[in-house]
């Protein structure tokens, strides 16, 4: 069968762009050259370049002309919190630990260490470890009901001032307390995703490091496509 | 100097929507209505909300007004390929073999292919200074046409080896990401002990036309390797 006048304009420029003729983000010529070169209609060839967009080959700035778009392949959108990394739909968070200390980064700065546990049913499926900034002066013996009432007006959203999160994804053995918190042997896998909490002067400010059990985790991640 | 007003209420009404007494897609009050309530003027409280829609927190339907938009704070950007990383250097990548296979139940089912198809099997190790980091397997549908010739299939990611057969415009990978304890087989490839701690990505390839065209899985040293994911407001 013949093929229609706009498909082969579209297929001459999908021969083009995926044989690297053009550099990503090039400007195309306007179209009146298109139709010139082509020899078709204005109606023709934006029809031929509105299939391309929507193809994800090509991308229009209005008034300024038409980009070619050359796909990343290696960039991912991960969906990342606790209830989407468990396999199954946690039933309860209970607070395991709490109490100030000083940074080890800077003994003057005192920290907020929080230990959450995460459960499904009766099995205890994560532990997640949170340091965040003190912002009153408590003193390392402050009484634990003190410290609960601070930890409950700060939690969970001191997280939402971050301007910047990293993940850092990794598969570790846990140690004597991550053992015992989750109830485990040392020689089973976990999951380990650290998180920097970043301020908006580009500063660490918060920090938390949870450990999943192998059966009761998994992470996806899925290709950014068509990203304008 | 006093922060202006209008600041001062654009951040009262972040702090609300942060502590979810504004939910997502709850419509905020009128005009009007925060007039009153902040006891400004029109002009300040459009400020506010102008100031606001910028930051992405809220936005506006014409005619209905402003509504609180869902912050996407759990939406990571990861750079993954899977013998290409940021923080170490694959030096090296050797073949262990190359093979046509019969195909197995797993793959019939990761692959959705028919069990009479046969499936090429690449399978691959990553050195960093002659550092076993990596061990990765792909299964590919066998096509004629795919190299067969292990000098050229050496250095390619998954795209390269399908690129003379899928474009990349029409191409969707997913990964997913698990712990897993090394086996005999990883952890001879590795050269780490048995039961090991090891990271497990499996990567599946989709062509919007073909199907599923691939699928993949690396074991990661994770003492050498680990995932970096980016969050930006």
């Amino acid at each position: 069968m013949k093929k229609s006048l706009y498909e082969n304009v579209q297929n001459d420029f999908k021969k083009k762009i995926e044989s690297g003729k053009y550099e990503k983000d090039e400007k195309l010529p306007s179209e009146e050259q298109l139709c010139k070169f082509y020899d078709v209609s204005k109606v023709t060839l934006r029809k031929a370049l509105s299939n391309l967009i929507d193809e994800g080959y090509i991308y229009a700035k209005p008034r300024i002309g038409y980009f070619v778009t050359i796909p990343e392949n290696d960039s991912f959108v991960l969906q990342y919190d606790m209830e989407i990394a468990c396999t199954e739909s946690i039933t309860k968070i209970e607070l395991a630990d709490i109490y100030v200390m000083a940074s080890v980064h800077d003994a003057s700065i005192k920290e907020l260490k929080i230990t959450h546990q995460y459960s499904v049913e009766d099995v205890i499926v994560a532990v997640e470890f949170c340091t965040v900034p003190m912002q009153f002066s408590f003193s390392s013996a402050a009484k634990r009901e003190k410290l609960v009432i601070y930890y409950k007006k700060i939690f969970p959203m001191i997280f939402s001032y971050a301007a910047r999160k990293e993940l850092l994804i990794s598969a570790v053995n846990g140690d004597d307390t991550v053992c015992a918190y989750l109830d485990c042997f040392e020689n089973d896998p976990l999951l380990n995703v650290e998180i920097d909490y970043y301020d908006d002067y580009n500063k660490v400010f918060a920090h938390k490091s949870v450990y999943y059990l192998e059966e009761y985790v998994l992470l996806n991640a899925s290709m950014e496509k068509n990203r304008k | 100097m006093e922060t202006p007003i209008y600041i001062q209420i654009a951040e009262d009404i972040k702090e609300k929507i942060k502590q979810n007494i504004l939910k997502a897609n709850d419509a905020l009050p009128s005009e009007a209505a925060l007039c009153k309530s902040y006891d400004v003027s029109r002009l300040t409280v459009r400020k506010s909300l102008e100031l606001l829609s910028k930051d992405g927190y809220i936005y506006l339907v014409q005619g209905k007004g402003n509504f609180v938009r869902k912050i996407k704070d759990n939406l990571y950007t990861l750079k993954f390929d899977e013998i290409h990383y940021e923080a170490i250097n694959i030096d090296q990548i050797t073949i262990v073999d190359v093979d046509i296979i019969q195909s197995t139940r797993e793959l019939i089912y990761h692959l959705q292919i028919a069990p009479k198809i046969r499936v090429l099997r690449l399978r691959r190790i990553l050195h960093t200074e002659d550092r076993p980091v990596g061990y990765d397997i792909k299964y590919i549908p066998y096509y004629p046409g795919i190299p067969l010739v292990e000098s050229e299939l050496e250095g390619m990611d998954f795209s390269q080896i399908l690129s003379n057969k899928i474009s990349p415009y029409t191409l969707e990978k997913s990964l997913t990401i698990s712990p897993a304890s090394a086996d005999k087989e990883v952890s001879k490839r590795l050269k780490i002990d048995e039961g090991k701690p090891v990271l497990q990505v499996t990567e599946l390839m989709t062509d919007r036309e073909l199907g599923i065209v691939g699928y993949g899985q690396t074991y990661y040293n994770p003492s050498f390797i680990k995932l970096r994911a980016v969050w930006e407001k």
